[in-house]
């Protein structure tokens, strides 16, 4: 369909996908290593990691990341084959590898130049050769050769006292490619396997020798069979790396090598390679029993634009259900297509059914595990409190809990910044803590979990907790709030402060959290995917941040309403409460229109008024939605009710999407578009 | 061309197994026997592989070996205990010298080294089980 990229940057796309999951674990894996040096089944992973990518890599002749992977396998394979414990020097070289490789994938993932890696391989190189070189340096192992034949006495005598007894001995010559890998285990294989077809009777090198990688380009193995050793030379020239393969008859007391004998044969191997394990094969699957499709390991990526789309289609779908039920009903009135309209309506319903386990299936294709974005925060939290030195434990909760993969890329950013801050401003120095009767090292605890149709994720720490005076003196000094203003607020109130663009309570901005976004920033963020952000504080005892954020954006449950002949939808989840204008009072505060709600003035706003930026205008409605802007309760003046129902969410361009108030669009049963109000937003 | 000439050319491809827990080298690998002509089913690890090939008893199967959960060797041994005729190549990094030679004592077929190169992997399995 889009098949227009070569093959190689297809597979490099598969290939950094995967890297970057690698990577994720073996930070992690680090991280915990830190604590746990000693952890054979870590030390494992990561190395097995390592090993995946060096492979992955050079499958694509990637070599800069090849060799760093390579050293650090090297290093790991020392670490678990208990020749060197892990030390932090050792663990610090191996976060700079995972580093650079992070490096090395967002380069390659934009295009760019692949950072120079020469420093990082030399210091590696350097931390590896603190203890002798194991052979895999280079991958190049070196085995101690041996001159190509040179029959040793004992196997000469073997040899001859075979042929005393009758048998007739073969000398098979085996010569392989200069460059074949491996040679010690390929010749191994040879010899084990001849001895499937024949009698052998000793080989240079020796069984023992092979064992112990000591061979060359040469393997001589001499022979007993009835066919003249041609069953053996078949088998063995059909034997990757093996470039020429001679059989000749063994002479008592004679160099085999000698040239001259009757019956040489050298012929090239390719030729007649393949057939004696070609007989062998076998029969294929025909009388096998039907086979049984396994479910295991077989997973495909998906582009999320494809499951937008097709999230699009099931939407088109549902409308043309709606369609089809509406012309059944028609058809069913008259009574000479009745029958046929009673037909319709029954497909209809039959569409329903299976539009809808699509949508529920293409839902569940956008969930990815948190554990996909949380991953990366053990290893920026050590960072973290290593650089302001305060020590801590995270602890990390429900991280298998499925989130829609927007949701995920929209709560990252806002998450990192919550994380900092919980270390830089919230987790106190070890000696304050002491000092406060607190244990020195803080705790900070990441978790997400469902709550009925929502995800909440919670960042909770056992600091200092936000001292709200404090917030309402910086907003005060920065000009947000006057001073009688913040005598005013609640404790409750004075925090919503620290949401105000501008604020940031630490005075100076610190090298960790000072990166010029602010918690506005943050709500903005999680406000887009219908997501709130609620924080609540203990002064001296901690801090707790909450955020509350829709399954999926694809599909929501949403309230029609109708204002000036217009449809709009509001997401469900925004709506507190319905009230009909007719039961309760409406006044004024300020010369501006407010109901009374059991005894709580709340402002009210006509909807088509506010879209117009003209607030307070035309409050003729039958109708208010109790809902809350900014955290505040407001009440919204809309003329009709339609009902309630599940809409598709469909992307806007990005120029209707910045408009105040509206949060995308969606095409209602009846075909025709309506705008999907973005509540929090419409003041 | 008529139905008959549709017919003749279903038939039943040679199932190779791949087990690697590297998606991307599964991947490559079985883009590459798909290619060839073979079914390719896939695992990710040694004793998924071993589930999968008593359920589905694959023609051939392509085993890395450093993996988690069941590593490739012990996998030869489990698969090569459920079916003595059970063909596998293992497909092995340079510095494994001794898992390869234990892998070929437990009954491996063969091996190819990563990276591999494309001819010598199709060279490998064809061998082992050639296409009808």
């Amino acid at each position: 369909m889009k098949d227009t990229r070569d093959e190689f940057g297809q597979d490099l796309d598969l290939l950094l996908a995967e890297v970057g999951e690698l990577l994720a674990v073996t930070e992690e894996s680090l991280v915990e290593l830190e604590k746990s040096p000693e952890d054979a089944a870590l030390i494992q992973e990561v190395f097995r990691v390592m090993h995946t990518i060096k492979g992955g890599a050079a499958t694509l002749g990637l070599q800069e990341a090849v060799e760093v992977s390579h050293g650090m396998e090297n290093i790991l394979d020392q670490i678990r084959s208990g020749e060197r414990p892990l030390t932090t020097a050792l663990l610090n070289v191996l976060f700079q590898a995972v580093d650079w490789l992070k490096e090395w994938k967002l380069a390659l993932t934009d295009k760019r130049a692949v950072p120079p890696n020469e420093d990082l391989v030399e210091t590696i190189r350097l931390a590896a050769s603190e203890v002798p070189e194991k052979g895999i340096v280079s991958g190049k192992a070196e085995p101690d050769a041996l001159p190509p034949v040179e029959i040793p006495d004992d196997t000469v005598q073997k040899l001859d006292s075979a042929v005393n007894e009758g048998k007739n001995v073969f000398v098979l010559t085996v010569k392989f490619h200069s460059d074949a890998p491996l040679l010690s285990v390929r010749c191994f294989q040879i010899l084990t396997f001849l001895e499937d077809v024949a009698e052998v009777v000793a080989s240079v090198p020796s069984r023992e020798e092979i064992e112990q990688d000591r061979v060359s380009d040469t393997l001589v193995v001499y022979i007993t069979a009835e066919d003249g050793g041609m069953g053996a030379k078949e088998l063995a020239g059909a034997n990757q790396d093996v470039s020429e393969v001679t059989v000749e008859k063994y002479r008592a007391h004679v160099q085999a090598e000698s040239s001259g004998f009757e019956g040489s044969e050298t012929g090239d191997s390719r030729d007649e390679a393949p057939k004696l394990e070609a007989s062998k094969v076998a029969q294929p699957a025909q009388d096998a029993p039907a086979p049984r499709r396994s479910d295991l390991g077989r997973t495909v990526r998906v582009d999320v634009g494809l499951l937008d789309f097709l999230m699009n289609m099931v939407g088109e779908l549902v409308i043309d259900r709606t369609r089809l039920s509406q012309l059944a009903a028609q058809l069913m009135r008259s009574p000479e297509t009745a029958a046929i309209g009673s037909e319709i309506s029954s497909l209809a319903a039959h569409l329903q059914r299976t539009s809808s386990e699509l949508q529920e299936g293409i839902m569940q294709a956008r969930l990815l595990p948190v554990k996909s974005i949380f991953s990366k925060f053990p290893r920026m939290m050590r960072d973290l409190s290593l650089r302001c030195g305060k020590q801590l434990d995270f602890e990390i909760q429900g991280e298998n809990t499925e989130l829609d993969r927007t949701v995920l890329e929209a709560i990252d950013d806002p998450l990192i910044h919550i994380l900092r801050n919980s270390v830089d401003h919230g987790i106190e120095l070890p000696e304050a803590r002491v000092a406060a009767g607190k244990p020195p090292r803080g705790r900070v605890i990441l978790s997400a979990q469902h709550e009925e149709n929502q995800v909440v994720v919670k960042v909770e720490d056992d600091g200092g907790g936000i001292d709200a005076e404090r917030v309402k003196r910086s907003a005060v000094k920065k000009g947000l709030i006057s001073e009688e203003a913040a005598q005013r607020l609640s404790e409750k109130e004075a925090l919503e402060l620290i949401f105000t663009p501008g604020f940031s309570t630490s005075d100076t901005a610190t090298e960790v959290s000072g990166r010029g976004v602010g918690m506005d920033v943050v709500r903005a963020n999680l406000e887009r995917v219908n997501g709130q952000i609620e924080v609540r504080t203990k002064l001296g005892q901690g801090t707790l941040v909450t955020l509350r954020l829709p399954l999926t954006l694809a599909i929501m449950r949403a309230l029609l309403v109708r204002c000036k002949e217009e449809v709009f939808a509001i997401p469900t989840s925004s709506v507190e409460e319905v009230l009909a204008m007719e039961d309760v009072t409406v006044g004024s505060v300020q010369g501006k229109p407010a109901m009374n709600v059991r005894g709580k003035v709340v402002p009210l706003i006509s909807l088509d008024g506010a879209l117009r930026d003209d607030l307070w205008s035309d409050n003729g409605h039958r109708y208010a939605l109790l809902t809350r802007s900014n955290d505040r309760p407001m009440a919204l003046g809309v003329d009709g009710l339609i009902g309630e129902e599940e809409i598709v969410v469909k992307e806007m361009g990005h120029i209707l999407s910045r408009l105040k108030g509206i949060a995308g669009a969606t095409i209602l049963a009846q075909g025709d578009p309506a705008v999907i109000l973005d509540v929090n937003r419409v003041v | 061309m008529g139905i008959g000439g549709h017919l003749e050319r279903v038939r039943i491809l040679p199932k190779v197994l791949v087990v690697d827990d590297a998606m991307f080298m599964r991947t490559k690998a079985s883009k590459l026997l798909t290619q060839e002509g073979y079914e390719v089913i896939e695992a990710p690890n040694g004793a998924e592989a071993v589930e999968v090939y008593k359920a589905q008893k694959p023609d051939l199967v392509l085993m890395d070996i450093t993996m988690p959960v069941m590593d490739g060797i012990e996998a030869v041994k489990a698969i090569k205990s459920h079916d003595g005729d059970a063909k596998v190549i293992m497909v092995t990094a340079l510095g494994q010298r001794s898992m390869v030679l234990e892998a070929i004592r437990a009954g491996a077929k063969d091996f190819v080294v990563k990276p591999f190169q494309p001819d010598k992997l199709i060279e490998a399995v064809r061998r082992l089980c050639p296409i009808a």
